[in-house]
């Protein structure tokens, strides 16, 4: 019986991972997403990350949550963060106990993060933004933690994104516009 | 610790690590439950809002607040000295790492990242020293497998049958093997998704911090299922990767157990009991014994201990306080009530 | 199998699912992201969807703006356009109104302490004296629900009896410049007129009243002249204490579009390099000129005069003053001879305060060729008929000062002395806090004061006042006669003293009163406090003895009053939630049910009639206040002529003339939006004017020069510091102090900057090396409302204190490190902010060496509840109240920094 069973076990488990769709180029999901800051280029995350789940469990902020099959099975049980629902604070814990160094540990200060953080890229939409529209807001350049370096405002708080811009996404969370006028492409797509 | 029995019994430290490792299984399964609960409790206070809670949020951070202040003033920050679960985990910035999940990184990242390798340095000493201990001592999978076992001589007390298969413990090392290409295939450590500690340590975080489950949970069920209809423990013993590398890094483990073949009489409870279907009685504990001390606990003579060899005693023939050994070769095969006990572990 | 649940999960506690799901459905157009982030379909179908036009809620600006309701509950705003303040333009905090308008609000039955009803229910009431002893607690298990009448009767009963046995002088009524003015105007007749208490104050006087004791003093009334329209009109605009950019947004990005058009200089005076320095700077560095004055302002305004009559003679306006000013001799001989910018260096701050002789001389040139601007287009007259010239704005940042009255005088002081006063663009303009403030000084709902800009102990206006109120003359005469040294904090002295017995709260915290853990909340302990509150969890519940649930802005009708006299009408956008009234309504209530239990005819003091819904015409009361304003400052009358001749309700001519400029005395003024300028020297020629040009008693501007004194200051000082530190130490008992610190115009605290450069370890424990200020940030407004809207919150999440590099650096404090700031009286924990470019959000404004500043609107942002709350501001500030404005500095403390 042992043998027997051995082979057909292991078909078995052969015929089932190949049913699942592992990871393409683009990834699966429709959402948008960001990985951690800090986070390997996407092909190097998915090599080292462990799915251990401890980035997720320090993040004070709750942002990072985790992807189940979605997104393909390579990311199964992968940190991500969508913006719009709950964007990064920039607080740099996730790199602190990352255990392989997916998410690199940096320090959180302004110039470490300027180089090494590269979730993604704002940009703002015009025709939304209520500050090209005749208000005044500028609530995403308050929110921005890079302020001033990431983003600054002109006349009635106009934003403008510099290329200094990391993708922590916490414009995109607070424009009040709905929906948002300023977003982040993420820079793994 | 290794005297033998003589006169009354008394009290013996090796009888009662069963009793032990409950506790620490235990132990570390509340602790994965608890860190959850204590990480929602964090971004609670980090939001600053109590006020602004629901009254079951409040609840929440009620309970951790008096459970955490006597000890911890900046809950925000003091209370990220524990993270993680047995996949992976931070104990006051010392990280510790399943060896599984280092192997199995390597083999998605296609390349040795040292910091990350480094973190299995203390699981792996002990695992050489002590061999496939984690399985027994540690693992969450195993506190709930325990728990269903108890569960299934339940069921079979109440004569509802439960599943007694026997299959090939090799099966586990395919696994293992089968895991760790398909990780370096696909390039992402996808074994992780088929090792109930790790599942668990995952799911109970998604399930208290998210209030969802997900994938893992289906699967850590279907093993639950296997347990019970197919074969006691039948994960840990036929398909586990993880216990496959404990087993195989524990081959030549330094503490092992032995039996003391002078005080042995082949009553076979130790065969019974053993949860990993191993042979006690025979000599027969090699690489998968995972130590859980249940054999030592049953054995009515105390024959069972602890030694300190690399390799298993060679067999030594049946107990010399058993019928066997007292009534020469006539008795050579094995009674029918010992041929029943063996079928049943 | 997707693991993650709806997005807006009951884990994400700032709730913000309930406002974007329903805001989702006014926008059209799919998209998927928006689906798959909030996945409550939009029903089409059985909504109904309504607008109401109003005044925005927050700050005095008064933009206008659209309430957008489905199904009766309030979803979005949308700015007005069609709104002459505002003209569509709006700034977050309005934009965002809407979110928390449903959360954390109370419904249903009154709250009354368990022990409080007990008594009650006791044979004959047992104590009608009896205040609650779980004070310092808003749990649920205090309190019993009580439906309403019964709580009414109950709180009228008691507060007839204090009223009877201790005088009505021992009730006091703490309002708010963000009730409707019906609201604000009924207050005050039920306090003076039926209880013939003195002891009224509201929020507007932490705020306001320097502005308003400084207009009385020099232009008679209580009228900032201008319109928003004179700052197109302008050559010159000064900002004193004015973080426009954060705090007045639309107005700041008016003047920053006229500066971009015809490029006009700007002078920012405030010790922090804030936002609005900066946003001047982007649009020409080289006319916008930051002086960093601390404290010395008054020193300042007259160093400018100064350097005005001898260098720039051709500004002074000698002709103006000679016809219409007095005082002026004594004013100029006193700036010339003791004010020179050398004279005044040592009030200008501290170290690294560059105001020194060339900066001061480079303002007044400034401030001399805006004039010169002006008088070229009246041919070089100052009395022709030009326009332009300065605009001085200012906000509370200036009127927080224990010489708060003296510093606006010396600003109307210097623009009367160059003639920049009664004419278009240019003048004084105080620009208001709240929304409704100045409907709180126009209803006269303050101490002394009666309502249309008249004082108690004016004896015609008084009778009059009778008259219109029904209510007895005596009543208002006891009114009179009754004191209330300190104003706002001289009542809470007198409660601790047990001469207040008990306290209306009404839609005003009592976090905003200063020196609160040795002050305010002992004296809460004291009183029968009865609140009007619409938050579970607001500060004021923890002291309430009878908590009633109040509808709020948005679900009520009546009207407020913007910064430049505008009178908006805000209409009922929303439904309250049930059993939430008007506090308007709960003021006739308790009016009602106390007059009569005093012997007065409650249904003749208050004959309103209710509407079909059960809550009163808002509008009826307007039609009341509109006809007893005839004949006075602030006459009214002219809407209702409108009304008898056209036919159009009251409301209705503010909606459609999107505001009223007050006062309206005819029915043409009415007809046209009121009355645009004051003092333009157009009213000493109106018919039946009984004063002249202006509405002093000589019909004058009554100048008169302000001293800023240092000599003893340091002796001063340490007076002043003893108050909140001493037990049984009363400010209303020193008032000769009080006075001898206004007049000196000195600071309540003073720093041992001795102690500054070392490490914070080092620094003992009796000293306090570094200024304090408090202040506000743009995404807040207050307390409350900003905090509950997930918006805000999100922006500014955490208290912080903002600190200089250099400063940090000696202290040994990095940036986001926790610190507690702590002085005499106080602490409080935030987290250190250092230098612009920090990690702490916000990270916009730059403090000075020596000064640190933090916001005081996150007040509550972590609890209510004392236990939990390390962020309560107003723990740290001092009493020292200005003798005649009754306001204290909020900007000058002395503290101590330590790491957590």
């Amino acid at each position: 019986m042992e043998r027997r069973t051995f082979v057909a076990t292991l078909a078995a488990m052969a015929a089932g991972l190949a049913g699942m769709p592992v990871r393409s180029s683009t990834g699966e999901t429709e959402i948008r997403y960001l990985r951690p800051p800090g986070a390997l280029d996407e092909e190097d995350f998915l090599g080292r990350c462990i799915h251990c789940g401890q980035c997720g469990e320090t993040c004070p902020n709750r942002c990072i949550r985790y992807f189940g099959l979605e997104n393909g099975a390579a990311s199964l049980d992968t940190p991500y963060i969508v913006p719009r629902d709950k964007a990064c604070i920039l607080c740099m814990k996730c790199g602190e106990v990352c255990p392989t160094g997916a998410i690199k540990p940096l320090q959180r200060e302004l110039e470490t993060i300027l180089d090494g953080v590269k979730m993604g890229h704002a940009w703002v939409d015009e025709s939304i933004c209520l500050s090209y529209q005749g208000k005044t807001c500028g609530v995403c350049y308050r929110a921005c933690p890079l302020q001033d370096v990431a983003i600054t405002v002109g006349r009635l708080e106009q934003p403008h994104v510099t290329d200094k811009c990391v993708g922590c996404g916490l414009c995109e969370r607070s424009c009040i516009q709905m929906p948002q006028a300023i977003r982040i492409a993420p820079s793994h797509a | 610790m290794s005297k033998p029995n003589s006169g009354g019994r008394r009290f013996l430290l090796r009888r009662h690590l069963n009793k032990l490792r409950w506790l620490s299984l235990a132990v570390v399964f509340a602790m994965l439950v608890l860190l959850p609960f204590l990480h929602v409790y964090q971004t609670y206070v980090a939001a600053h809002g109590y006020d602004l809670l629901s009254p079951d949020e409040k609840l929440l951070y009620d309970v951790m607040e008096a459970i955490t202040s006597p000890f911890v003033k900046e809950p925000a920050e003091a209370l990220d000295a524990i993270k993680g679960n047995t996949w992976s985990g931070t104990i006051w910035g010392f990280k510790m790492s399943d060896p599984l999940a280092v192997v199995g990184q390597i083999a998605a990242g296609h390349g040795v990242h040292w910091p990350f390798v480094v973190t299995v340095a203390v699981p792996l000493l002990a695992t050489l020293l002590l061999g496939r201990f984690f399985c027994g001592w540690i693992c969450p999978a195993t506190f709930i497998y325990e728990l269903t076992s108890n569960f299934a001589a339940l069921l079979k007390w109440a004569g509802i049958d439960v599943g007694r298969r026997r299959l090939d413990r090799r099966l586990k090392y395919g696994v293992l093997a089968f895991g760790l290409i398909a990780s370096a295939a696909s390039g992402s450590i996808l074994v992780a998704a088929v090792y109930p500690p790790a599942i668990i340590g995952r799911e109970l975080y998604y399930a208290i911090a998210w209030g969802g489950l997900g994938a893992g949970a289906a699967f850590f069920a279907a093993t639950l299922l296997f347990d019970l209809l197919v074969a006691r423990r039948g994960f840990c013993r036929y398909l586990c990767p993880g216990g496959a590398l404990y087993s195989l890094l524990g081959r030549y483990r330094a503490v092992r157990l032995r039996r003391t073949v002078e005080t042995c009489n082949d009553c076979a409870k130790c065969n019974g009991v053993c949860e990993f279907g191993l042979d006690p009685m025979r000599d027969g504990f090699g690489q998968e014994c995972n130590n859980c001390t249940a054999c030592v606990a049953v054995c009515p003579t105390d024959a069972l201990v602890f030694t300190i060899k690399v390799v298993d005693v060679a067999p030594q023939g049946p107990g010399h306080l058993g019928r066997r050994y007292r009534h020469g070769e006539a008795s050579a095969a094995p009674s029918p009530a010992i041929e029943a006990k063996e079928a049943a572990a | 199998m997707k693991r993650i649940k709806n997005a807006f999960s009951r884990r994400d506690f700032l709730k913000s699912s309930a406002f974007l799901s329903s805001a989702t459905t006014l926008m059209a157009g799919a998209n998927p992201e928006l689906e798959a982030a909030v996945p409550e379909p939009a029903a089409a179908a059985g909504v109904e969807r309504t607008t109401a036009i109003a005044q925005c809620p927050y700050c005095g600006v008064g933009c206008g703006t659209i309430i957008q309701a489905e199904n009766g509950k309030i979803v979005s705003m949308r700015p007005d356009k069609d709104h002459p303040t505002n003209y569509g333009l709006q700034c977050i905090k309005g934009l965002t109104a809407a979110e928390p308008m449903y959360v954390d609000r109370m419904e249903g039955d009154a709250y009354v302490r368990k022990d409080v009803w007990d008594e009650w229910n006791k044979p004959g009431h047992g104590d009608l004296e009896f205040v609650t002893k779980s004070k310092g607690s808003f749990d649920e298990e205090h309190f019993v629900r009580v439906p309403y009448e019964k709580a009414s009767e109950m709180v009228s009963h008691k507060v007839a009896n204090f009223a009877k046995k201790y005088s009505g002088n021992s009730i006091a009524l703490y309002g708010s410049g963000q009730l409707t003015v019906e609201g604000q105007y009924l207050e005050n007749k039920f306090m003076k007129g039926v209880l013939g208490s003195n002891t009224i104050e509201a929020n507007a006087r932490m705020c306001m009243t320097s502005a308003v004791t400084g207009y009385f003093a020099t232009l008679g009334s209580d009228t900032p002249p201008l319109a928003y329209e004179d700052i197109e009109l302008c050559d010159m605009i000064m900002h004193f204490g004015h973080n426009a950019r954060e705090s007045h947004p639309i107005i700041f990005w008016r003047a920053a579009d006229h500066k971009k058009k015809d490029d006009i200089p700007t002078v920012v005076v405030d010790p922090r390099r804030t936002g609005t320095v900066m946003g001047y700077e982007d649009i020409n560095p080289k006319n916008t000129v930051h002086v960093p004055v601390l404290n010395g302002d008054i020193s300042f305004l007259n160093a400018i005069a100064h350097v005005l009559l001898k260098d720039h003679d051709d500004v002074i306006d000698w002709e103006f003053m000679k016809a219409h000013a007095n005082g002026w001799e004594e004013y100029v001989k006193g700036v010339r001879e003791n004010y020179s910018p050398e004279q005044v260096q040592d009030r200008m701050g501290g170290p690294n305060h560059d105001v020194n002789p060339a900066l001061i001389r480079r303002v007044a040139g400034m401030f001399a060729d805006a004039t010169r601007k002006r008088l070229a287009r009246s041919k070089g007259k100052q009395s022709g008929q030009g326009y332009g010239g300065v605009i001085i704005m200012w906000g509370i940042g200036y009127n927080q000062h224990v010489h708060g009255q003296h510093n606006v005088i010396s600003i109307i002081n210097l623009l009367t002395l160059t003639g920049n006063v009664a004419k278009p663009g240019c003048g004084p303009f105080s620009m208001t806090g709240q929304p409704n403030a100045m409907g709180e000084r126009f209803t006269g709902g303050l101490t002394g004061r009666l309502p249309f800009n008249e004082p108690l102990n004016n004896d015609k206006h008084r009778k009059q006042m009778a008259a219109a109120w029904r209510v007895p003359e005596k009543n208002l005469e006891n009114a009179m006669n009754s004191q209330n040294p300190g104003y706002a904090v001289g009542m809470m002295e007198r409660a601790l003293k047990g001469e207040v017995k008990a306290m209306f709260l009404v839609y005003a915290t009592h976090i905003d009163l200063p020196d609160t853990y040795n002050l305010v909340r002992p004296a809460l302990t004291k009183t029968f406090n009865v609140v009007q509150e619409i938050y579970r969890h607001a500060p004021n519940n923890l002291y309430a003895d009878v908590i009633f649930p109040a509808a709020t802005w948005g679900e009520v009708n009546g009207v407020y009053i913007s910064s430049e006299r505008r009178i908006n009408l805000c209409e009922q956008g929303g439904i309250p939630p049930k059993g939430c009234r008007p506090d308007m309504d709960m003021v006739i209530d308790k009016g009602k049910e106390i007059a009569n239990l005093l012997g007065l005819d409650g249904e003749h003091i208050f004959p309103y009639k209710k509407l079909a819904d059960g809550t009163y015409d808002a509008q009826e009361v307007f039609r009341d206040l509109c006809a007893a304003s005839a004949g006075t400052d602030a006459d009214l009358t002219g809407i209702l002529e409108v009304e008898k001749v056209d036919g159009k309700s009251p409301y209705d001519q503010l909606k459609d003339l999107r505001g009223i400029q007050w006062p309206a005395p005819t029915y043409e003024t009415a007809k046209n939006g009121g009355t645009k300028r004051r003092y333009m020297l157009q009213e000493g020629d109106w018919a039946n004017r009984p004063y002249g040009y202006f509405r002093t008693k000589d019909g004058k501007v009554h100048m008169k020069l302000c001293q800023q004194d240092y000599s003893n200051r340091k002796e001063l000082t340490e007076k002043l510091m003893r108050f909140g530190v001493e037990e049984g130490l009363y400010t209303i008992d020193h008032q000769d102090l009080i006075t001898e610190a206004r007049d000196k115009g000195v600071t309540p605290d003073l720093p041992d900057e001795e102690f500054r450069g070392r490490k914070w370890q080092d620094v003992p424990k009796d000293k306090y090396p570094y200024w304090m200020g408090l202040g506000v940030v743009y995404e807040h407004f207050h307390t409350a409302k900003s905090n509950r809207s997930p918006t805000t919150r999100r922006l500014v999440p955490e208290m912080y204190v903002e600190m200089h590099p250099e400063d940090a650096k000696d202290l040994g404090i990095q940036d986001g490190d926790k610190v507690r700031v702590i002085t005499r009286r106080g602490h409080l924990e935030a987290r250190a902010q250092v230098g612009s470019n920090s990690l702490v959000k916000p990270a916009r404004n730059n403090v000075p060496r020596g000064y640190m500043f933090g916001p005081w609107n996150l007040s509550v942002a972590d609890s209510a509840d004392p236990k939990k709350n390390k962020w309560l501001a107003n723990a740290i500030t001092s009493r020292i109240w200005d003798p005649v404005s009754g306001q204290v500095d909020f900007k000058k403390g002395a503290c101590r920094i330590e790491k957590i």
